[in-house]
């Protein structure tokens, strides 16, 4: 059969000659044209896909599978980074399959299949049809844009195939935290681990990290997995059996000397020997009234090798330096003044802290230098005398009261999910140091989540400096506590909040005696909270019960604990701490099913006390999973946190009719107001 | 729904009004006078000791007192008894 086609080919190659030009005659005779017209290549055409497959058998070169995915993903280029990580740099990407039109044709065609959401789209199409010209074009638009949303998942179609699998675990997160504010926490938590030393401990913690990840994002999940997968292919081949290469850029090599200063200045300044640093800090002191530029002169004038960034360190060290100094001048002549110059110095200490300037080292290498030269000179000295201080207070609190002092820090800071730095901080005798440790851990922050943990850093110390203060003379003196001002700790004007969330409306509790003498509370209900109650099926008798039982609840626990005695109760966070420990014992006393103190919530589901992301509310009332209302108790003056309120707004169970349930406050004056 | 006619989130800050608490003995228009530790009864609570002395602008003077039930409640002065300190309670075992 096969002599016979050839045959007749040529037959019909010779019959064609005379009527073709010169040019089509020798690229017909030519061998690649015979050969494309042979019996194989015949066959080869009209091959099936099972001879196909065979075909690919034999070679010996096929993928094996070992990279992941299919034929199309055989091909992965993987990188060490910096740092040691591997990243997938390139790859053969899947082919992707066309994405259809979202049409109303294509719509019905679907809906033949049978589709029910094609059906349904179809139905509203139709229905548009009928509708006036200009209302029809739009309508059906909105069809074909909900139709979108459901055959083309959100970025699909703008982003074919995004290089997220070539990214770490660290990006992965950065990018999650852009979509999903409360995978935050669990970046803090990664950031924590990744500086760990290479063992059991930090893998587990890099665990925990993916598993937290999965539990935020599937999408991360995914990745992350996929992530795992190629580490665990790259362990398992080695970097011998010549599956990876191992590229070196020369641009990084050439960079690596500089990075540092680009990074962090402060890295720079701590490189100079103590007299070096104690001139810049003096030069801010010599040039109180020149320029910029004169500071940076002179700065450079110390060290050629200093990069012109270091004035930032120098003006955060001279500036905390000079308001220690003035502490303590205060301390000595003007008590009235110290809590004003307390204030000053823990925003300056906070800012310089929170920068990355180490002032314990400094201050240490200070402290060396006197010990050699015996040049015992300002304005170090009284930031060495502040600092004494600070640790010598911290060191004179019980460890318990220490605990809570830092854990309310660490949770203020946004950096609540590194494991273990409350307890660190608490343990610590030199609580400078400790809070430098604690302050690398907001540099990962956003800008309002630094600014955020610098106020909370200076709230902190604060309360540190303010309760007394050293004079020159050594003694100690009492200072009274200043309140900050309610504005400076709400960054945001709506702390970023949804914009239908109200401002505050303001309700009075009052109270009256039942006929058996009991005091009862009266509370002015807002008929909002009644309809939310009706919705998830509770009167407003039931309404107004339970908040009358959590408002006596409050009332009990006020007479029991006592007003507020600094000298008792220490700061005024740990006298609300008490006040809600009080109030939540007295409501699980009466075990009543539809009042539930301290319930968490995540995803707008009930979640266990303490997990990462939940928010929790001081009580929630109704069905645990769907409460009416949810109660925040607020003692002097203290404020929710923004990322408090948000996190409330994102987490909490929503009413039958989709909406947030009403939020109350149960507000505790200060004393005397 | 539009946009203008989406609810809002309601959020009501309820202000507490706390009493005065008072640390001296008071005296009731009886002439009775309580004090913390007092040893007190009401009707349907039983036997109690005042814990503090809390003086309400809304109801005037209310003991809060911890009756031996092991419940807590905020009493109007008139509606609590004085019991001498020295009585025991039922049952009481003390080797005073």
């Amino acid at each position: 059969m096969g002599i016979k086609q050839v045959f007749s080919e040529r037959a019909a190659l010779v019959s064609n000659r005379e009527s073709e030009e010169k040019g089509d005659l020798r690229l017909a005779g030519s061998p690649e044209v015979v050969a494309m017209r042979t019996a194989d290549a015949q066959a080869a055409r009209g091959a099936g896909v099972s001879d196909v497959k065979a075909a690919q058998d034999l070679n010996p070169n096929r993928h094996n599978g070992s990279a992941g995915g299919d034929q199309l993903e055989s091909i992965q280029i993987i990188a060490l980074d910096e740092g040691g990580k591997q990243k997938v740099v390139a790859e053969r990407q899947k082919e992707a399959k066309p994405q259809p039109e979202i049409t109303p044709e294509y719509l019905r065609e679907k809906a033949k299949q049978p589709d029910i959401w094609a059906q349904k789209f179809v139905e509203d199409i139709d229905k548009a049809e009928k509708l006036p010209a200009p209302y029809k074009d739009a309508q059906i638009a909105k069809v074909l844009k909900d139709a979108e949303a459901v055959y083309r998942p959100r970025g699909q179609a703008e982003k074919p195939q995004e290089a997220l699998d070539q990214m770490d675990t660290g990006t992965l997160l950065a990018h999650e935290v852009k979509r999903n504010p409360a995978a935050e926490p669990v970046q803090n938590l990664h950031t924590w681990a990744k500086q760990l030393p290479e063992g059991p401990e930090k893998e587990r913690y890099s665990q925990l990290v993916r598993d937290q990840m999965a539990e935020l994002s599937p999408e991360g999940k995914a990745r992350a997995e996929r992530l795992a997968q190629v580490s665990q292919k790259i362990r398992a081949a080695g970097l011998d059996e010549g599956g990876v290469h191992e590229a070196v850029k020369p641009d990084q090599v050439v960079l690596q000397g500089h990075a540092k200063y680009q990074e962090n200045e402060w890295e720079g300044f701590n490189r100079l020997d103590p007299r070096q640093q104690r001139q810049i800090i003096e030069a801010f002191g010599k040039a109180s009234d020149i320029a910029q530029d004169s500071y940076q002169n002179q700065i450079q004038a110390v060290a050629e090798s200093v990069p012109k960034g270091l004035y930032n360190v120098g003006k955060g060290l001279y500036d905390s330096a000079i308001a220690a100094g003035t502490f303590m001048i205060e301390a000595a002549q003007r008590p009235e003044k110290i809590p004003e110059a307390a204030q000053k110095l823990t925003e300056n200490l906070s800012t310089a802290i929170i920068s990355g300037v180490k002032v314990s080292q400094v201050i240490a290498r200070y402290s060396q230098e006197v010990a050699q030269t015996g040049d015992y000179s300002r304005p170090l000295r009284d930031l060495q005398t502040v600092t004494t201080l600070a640790n010598e207070r911290w060191e004179a609190m019980p460890l318990e009261k220490r605990t809570e002092k830092a854990s309310e820090l660490v949770a203020e800071m946004g950096v609540g999910s590194v494991i273990g730095a409350a307890d660190r901080l608490a343990k610590s005798g030199k609580l400078i140091d400790a809070l430098e440790d604690l302050a690398q851990y907001a540099k990962e922050l956003t800008a309002p989540g630094r600014e955020k943990a610098r106020q909370a850093l200076g709230a902190f110390l604060d309360d540190v400096f303010q309760p007394k203060g050293l004079t020159t003379n050594g003694f100690e003196m009492p200072i009274p506590k200043q309140q900050r001002d309610i504005d400076d700790l709400v960054m945001l004007k709506n702390k970023g909040l949804p914009d239908d969330v109200k401002p505050s409306e303001k309700v009075s509790l009052t109270e009256r005696l039942t006929t058996a003498g009991y005091l009862e509370p009266e509370i002015l209900v807002p008929k909002e909270v009644y309809k939310a109650a009706s919705l998830q099926g509770f009167t407003p008798e039931v309404v107004d019960q339970k908040l009358q039982i959590v408002a006596e609840a409050l009332q009990n626990a006020f007479a029991k604990i006592g007003k507020y005695d600094p000298g008792k109760h220490g700061s005024e966070r740990a006298y609300g701490n008490l006040l809600h420990e009080q109030m939540r014992q007295n409501l699980l006393k009466i075990e009543d099913t539809a009042i539930h103190p301290e319930a968490s919530y995540l995803k707008q589901s009930p979640a266990s006390w303490g997990k990462l992301g939940t928010s929790r509310v001081d009580v929630s009332l109704g069905d645990k999973d769907k409460p009416f209302v949810s109660i925040c108790l607020k003692t002097l003056k203290a404020v929710p946190s923004a990322q408090q309120e948000r996190g409330w707004v994102r987490n909490l169970p929503r009413l039958e009719d989709g909406e947030v349930p009403p939020r109350l406050y149960l507000k505790l004056p200060k004393p005397g107001e | 729904m539009t946009e203008d006619q989406k609810p809002e989130v309601l959020q009501v800050d309820m202000y507490v009004r706390l009493p005065d608490l008072i640390d001296g003995p008071v005296k009731r228009a009886d002439g009775v006078e309580f004090q913390i530790g007092d040893k007190v009864r009401h009707s349907e609570m039983g036997v109690g000791k005042v814990v503090r002395v809390c003086q309400y602008q809304t109801v005037g003077l209310a003991l809060y007192v911890e009756f031996e039930t092991g419940k807590e409640k905020i009493i109007g002065i008139d509606f609590l008894e004085k019991l001498p300190n020295s009585e025991k309670s039922p049952g009481g075992g003390s080797l005073e």
